[in-house]
């Protein structure tokens, strides 16, 4: 018999845990303890965290002011995260979203899943202000004797190989920073650069006038900036975007863009989704 | 004893199964899309020499793999007859050819946001002159004939819009061939296809059509890819997917290289932000 209860003992030891008890989605965990636990990086427009007084700011921290309340959630920024780890932190369950602004790439979808966006983020060529190369045709810049300053595991490097596939690129290691891509188009070391609306403004805000955008009907490309939650987190994205509509159509989101983007109507907004018949 | 030994196996027999595996769970863990096809210009071609695969689809789903690091494995050549029965079966992961939706078939599969739309026009031979400028409402008359076939959606669709006219229907079994020929041989006066079905027959036949109406498509077709129902988290990667292909600009990119009139023959995806002016 006692034979007999240890083999039942070590059966109940080897079963799988699962079976023991569903593992609580971080859906169940928010509803249950009324609690949004988000994570946030510090990219300004986006998030942005004073150093000094703790104090949070950003176009996403005052959206989660809106969404938050407007779900009966507590929403709780507990955790900066890295762009290279956030995934972790989700899988894990040390966050239930990153609530900062996530750009959905195929390889992060592997991962984890994406809210709608809040607003979309351009991408255009930057050039010296005073070089009048390339005001009339964007595509004067593809040609052998034009060089783009570029970065080895930056997006930019995708779009001048495919838009601009005649012109040379000279690159830095990841480990400079991206404003020096920028200085290098200034000290005319390179004539042009690919870069994303937030980082360029964050350059121009100390280098006034110095590198101006070049204009083209439409962006070279545009990045959603979103909310992520944990691959398969169904239920738990769909009760954001219901806010998130919600916010969109009383106009918060604009009214929180504008405030914060550096140029206006630089940020691209969500299209509506009806079409106004005349 | 073997009263005893049978408790502990009845217990284990009792507890709740393992939920199945998951499309995308076998995806990730073996880096690989399996991906069910249909031959059909410009999205699917195979070299009868070779059995090597080209096309829009082709391109299009290597370059959603390289982006998420996976790799595509075409495993199943399938024909409308039996693409749901086999990817219910779990013989390959997702129906990589773009496809037109028939809202039947959601009963049994799930589809993806749509790569790229077509707008169906109607069609009538060249040198026809009753529609040039009467529009829509001149089809819609009794001495018009249509012609349609028996199992395609374009059918009940031309009998909505244009109840009073005529009807000229072929079986099932009739090849895109015929259609062109009925109408050749006045047999009809009209019938609905989209920029690719006209494309596809003047490669071979020259210019005897003409499409009327092209401002105001008769229907907008959608071209999503499949999955079998209820691969939500595979449906999530693949929408979001197919989102970053049209924003990167590869969608278009890939679109001009396979379609008969780069740039004309499918309608792109609207952008879904708002350009100030």
């Amino acid at each position: 018999m006692k034979k007999f209860v240890f083999t039942f003992l070590i059966i109940l030891t080897i079963v799988p845990s699962s079976y023991a008890a569903e593992k609580e989605s971080a859906f169940e965990r928010v509803i249950r303890t009324n609690t949004l636990r988000c994570g946030y990086w510090n990219w300004a427009p986006l998030f942005t965290k004073d150093e000094q007084t703790g104090a949070f700011s950003g176009i996403f921290k005052e959206s989660m002011d809106y969404i938050g309340p407007s779900l009966g959630l507590k929403v709780e920024w507990v955790k900066e995260v890295g762009f290279a780890t956030f995934e972790q932190d989700l899988i894990t369950g040390k966050i239930d979203a990153v609530c900062a602004g996530v750009w959905p790439k195929a390889a992060r979808g592997r991962v984890m899943d994406f809210s709608a966006p809040l607003f979309y983020v351009p991408l255009h060529v930057y050039v010296r202000a005073d070089d009048a190369r390339f005001k009339k045709d964007v595509m004067a810049l593809n040609a052998p004797d034009i060089t783009f300053a570029g970065m080895d595991g930056l997006v930019e490097g995708a779009v001048v190989a495919q838009d601009f596939p005649r012109a040379r690129r000279t690159t830095l290691p990841d480990t400079a920073s991206v404003s020096e891509l920028f200085l290098m188009v200034k000290d005319k070391k390179a004539d042009a650069v690919v870069a994303d609306v937030f980082t360029a403004d964050s350059f121009l805000k100390n280098n006034l006038g110095t590198l101006t955008a070049v204009k083209t009907a439409t962006p070279l490309r545009y990045f959603g900036n979103t909310i992520s939650v944990n691959k398969g987190e169904q239920e738990l994205l769909n009760m954001i975007n219901t806010a998130l509509e919600e916010a969109q159509s009383a106009g918060v989101i604009e009214t929180i863009v504008k405030k914060y983007e550096a140029t206006p109507d630089s940020l691209l907004r969500v299209a509506v989704p009806y079409k106004v018949t005349k | 004893m073997k009263k005893l030994l049978l408790i502990p196996l009845a217990f284990i027999m009792a507890l709740p199964a393992h939920a199945a595996e998951s499309a995308f769970d076998r995806i990730i863990d073996k880096g690989v899309i399996r991906c069910g096809y249909y031959v059909f210009p410009p999205f699917t071609y195979r070299d009868p020499n070779t059995n090597k695969l080209s096309g829009f689809s082709v391109d299009y789903m290597e370059k959603l793999a390289e982006r998420a690091a996976l790799k595509i494995e075409w495993t199943q050549e399938i024909t409308w007859a039996n693409w749901i029965p086999e990817i219910q079966a779990n013989r390959f992961d997702v129906a990589c050819t773009p496809m037109w939706p028939d809202m039947a078939q959601t009963k049994a599969v799930t589809f993806t946001e749509s790569l790229f739309f077509a707008g169906l026009y109607p069609l009538v031979r060249k040198d026809d002159t009753r529609f040039a400028k009467a529009g829509l409402d001149r089809l819609n008359q009794p001495d018009v004939t249509i012609l349609t076939q028996e199992g395609n959606m374009t059918d009940p669709l031309a009998r909505d819009i244009f109840p009073n006219a005529k009807f000229y229907t072929l079986p099932p079994t009739a090849s895109g061939g015929e259609f062109f020929q009925s109408l050749l041989s006045k047999k009809a006066d009209v019938t609905m296809t989209d920029r690719n079905g006209l494309a596809t027959y003047e490669k071979d036949n020259g210019k005897n059509f003409k499409f009327i109406a092209e401002d105001k498509p008769l229907k907008l077709q959608d071209f999503p890819l499949a999955v079998k129902r209820g691969e939500f988290e595979l449906l999530g990667f693949l929408n979001q997917s197919i989102r970053g292909l049209d924003y990167s600009g590869d969608t278009d990119r890939i679109l001009r290289k396979w379609e008969p009139e780069p740039g004309k023959t499918y309608l792109r995806v609207a952008k879904p932000y708002e350009v100030k002016k």
